[in-house]
């Protein structure tokens, strides 16, 4: 008899958790194939677990828990007799430091690093990554001493600590602590070992791909030109070196982040071991053909001059097509964080790279106007369909922004507001345009 | 009667929702003067808690234990008639998830933007700053939500989910969380204010630094 519903994704480390402390507590649970950036964005799962991550658990009774840790320690309390939280009170408490311990002192930098190695935490800085990498091996070394002499981490049996460390121990093991920092920690690999094989949790832990050479950044192999750096190349000294090595690591970071990844999915500790993605095909494809080809306007926009006869705006008022098209005001939440202008025409730089994957659908011109410490990053898009968020939510970061429509042909002050942002001459209160990315 | 030695050094977030915690109990803890970076380094520290690390709890017998909220769940239980671990399982269980919420989903990525802008983490980066920072507000706005028609996060009453994560948000309000932003966290501020200022814990607590203008980056 399931004492409720687990929803999480195949190969999910947290799940991985909640699914070995029910096993080894004798408690069934219900586990519906779920696919993650799918199913936890679903109208139901969503009105359920308004913040859609995996894992998310329903009891029987209609009962609904989300963070893994609680999950795992709630079904593991269902089964009156296990020992899983620990026999005593004392072993108890002890169960709860270690887990503790583990997510604290090995999964977050493991987690930490991995996000920078792999591009997906905006950019490539060495010095950043080696700050949580190196925090992972003396971590785990801890526990290696207390393992000389026990053979699990709480009392005499398997607990909820052995079951949470080892599903993250299996993350550090397939990524960041490789052949000789493992030949280390023998005694750890040895519990690990001893944990993982567990008849009734083989399966739920599967394989372990432990890795020969710890995970490294790669470079990509091309670099991409970026847009306009005459502004940047103005400023002198260490800023100037500063943004080179921005602008070179922003562009490295575009090649190495792959268009789909959303911030959740490092949250949730699936790589290696996630499937590799579906291709889903993009419900904007499936829009009814517009007369107005966005490349056509890119290449306009590009080769003519934006204002003025014969330039690029005329162009784009005789072409436009507002049934299949749509015009939005795109402005950052948080200005009040903004300091050095050219930090913020890159962080519109990273916005644009998390975009890539809708290319396709999307053409923005967005600048950053004030001065120093005094700015605002505003500008406008121009969204396949009706609607912007299809074509921006492939971004991790595009609630930072808002958005708001804008009709050009209807309303005057849209129009120029809308015409400025195109040509780069933008003023909003007292602030005029300093500098600007488009995409395209 | 004491329950046992706590160590930790003042201000230290982790130590305070021990503390907390402990006072909401009506529990005892002796708190002998420590230095972050002597004390939890010495060869006698860390034969009782190879993590090295405060804050650290020892009873009179000898039971030790490190990490705060084990610590925290700990102290709780000795003293079950403050209810601070929910009056059901299920409650309970709910105080697990707020804590665990807490700190993954807003410590962790204030920390992280924190130590990015402090510069404590080899170099600066604005992006990678910006990657955790941004995490910080959306994840209050969910507690905020949450709050809107509760006076605590678990039931009616104060649990150690109140009292950690009023740690948790009093080191953001004191530095990216400032004014403007506060603003749109009513209900979370409603909540913060009536949890620190309760009479067994306002000493702990102590005053909010509120911040009124995050903190930024300084360039050498």
């Amino acid at each position: 008899m399931s004492v409720g519903t687990l929803y999480t994704f195949a190969g999910q480390a947290y799940g991985k958790r909640v699914r070995a402390a029910a096993t080894a507590a004798g408690v069934q649970l219900d586990l519906p194939a779920c696919t993650f950036g799918e199913t936890n964005k679903s109208p139901e799962y969503l009105a359920k677990f308004p913040h859609g991550k995996f894992p998310g658990f329903e009891g029987k009774d209609g009962f609904k828990l989300f963070e893994s840790a609680a999950i795992a320690r709630y079904v593991a309390s269902l089964s009156p007799n296990s020992t899983v939280l620990g026999a005593t009170s004392h072993d108890a408490a002890l169960v709860d430091q270690w887990i503790s311990f583990a997510d604290n002192e090995v999964r977050v930098p493991v987690s930490n690093t991995l996000a920078i190695v792999r591009g997906n935490a905006g950019t490539y800085v060495k010095p950043i990554d080696l700050y949580w990498r190196q925090r992972v091996v003396p971590a785990l070394e801890v526990v290696d001493k207390h393992l000389q002499t026990c053979t699990f981490l709480v009392g005499e049996r398997i607990t909820l600590a052995d079951i949470t460390l080892a599903t993250i121990v299996q993350s550090a093991f397939s990524t960041l602590v490789d052949a000789p920092a493992r030949q280390k920690l023998s005694n750890l690999l040895r519990w690990f070992e001893t944990v993982v094989n567990q008849p009734l949790l083989k399966d739920i832990f599967g394989e372990t791909s432990f890795v020969e050479a710890a995970v490294q950044y790669q470079p990509p192999k091309k670099e991409t030109k970026e847009a306009k750096p005459a502004k940047a190349a103005t400023v002198s000294g260490t800023a100037a070196a500063a943004v080179g090595a921005v602008q070179s690591a922003a562009s490295a970071a575009v090649a190495a982040v792959k268009p789909k990844k959303k911030k959740d999915e490092d949250e949730e500790e699936d790589e290696p071991l996630v499937p590799a993605e579906p291709k889903v095909k993009n419900p904007l494809d499936d829009l009814p053909k517009s007369s107005f080809n966005l490349e056509d306007w890119k290449r306009a926009y590009s080769n003519m001059d934006t204002k003025g006869p014969g330039g690029a705006i005329e162009w784009f008022y005789e072409h436009y097509d507002k049934e299949g098209f749509s015009i939005w005001r795109v402005d950052f939440k948080y200005n009040e964080e903004l300091t050095q202008v050219f930090m913020s025409s890159n962080q519109i730089g990273g916005f644009f790279n998390r975009l890539d994957a809708s290319r396709k659908y999307l053409f923005a011109s967005v600048g950053v106007l004030g001065s120093a410490n005094n700015s605002i990053i505003t500008g406008v898009l121009i969204c396949r369909g009706q609607d912007f968020k299809p074509v921006i939510d492939v971004a991790p970061d595009w609630e930072s922004y808002e958005y708001k429509r804008l009709e050009p042909q209807a309303n005057p002050e849209d129009k120029a507001f809308f015409e400025d942002a195109l040509a780069w001459d933008l003023k909003v209160g007292d602030k005029a345009w300093a500098d600007g990315k488009n995409f395209k | 009667m004491s329950v046992g030695t706590l160590y930790t050094f003042s201000g230290l977030p982790f130590g305070k929702r021990v503390r907390a915690v402990a006072a909401a109990a009506g529990l005892k803890v002796d708190e002998p003067s420590t230095h972050v970076g002597e004390s939890n380094k010495t060869a006698e520290f860390i034969a009782k808690f190879p993590n090295a690390k405060f804050p650290a709890f020892e009873d009179p017998n000898g039971f030790r234990l490190f990490e705060s909220s084990a610590i925290a769940r700990y102290l709780a239980s000795l003293a079950p008639e403050a209810k601070l671990l929910g009056t059901t399982p299920q409650e309970t269980a709910l105080v697990d998830q707020w804590i665990s919420f807490g700190d993954n989903e807003v410590r962790v990525p204030m920390i992280n933007a924190l130590v990015i802008l402090r510069g404590s983490a080899g170099a600066y980066s604005q992006p990678i700053e910006h990657h955790w920072r941004q995490l910080v507000i959306p994840h209050l706005e969910i507690l905020d939500m949450h709050l809107k028609d509760q006076k605590f996060l678990v039931g009616h009453s104060l649990t150690i989910a109140d009292l950690t994560l009023a740690t948790i948000v009093q080191q953001a309000f004191s530095t990216l969380v400032d004014a403007p932003a506060r603003n749109k966290l009513g209900n979370l501020v409603r909540w913060y204010e009536t949890v620190v200022s309760l009479p067994p814990v306002k000493d702990v607590y102590g005053e909010t630094a509120y911040i009124e203008v995050a903190l930024q980056h300084q360039a050498a």
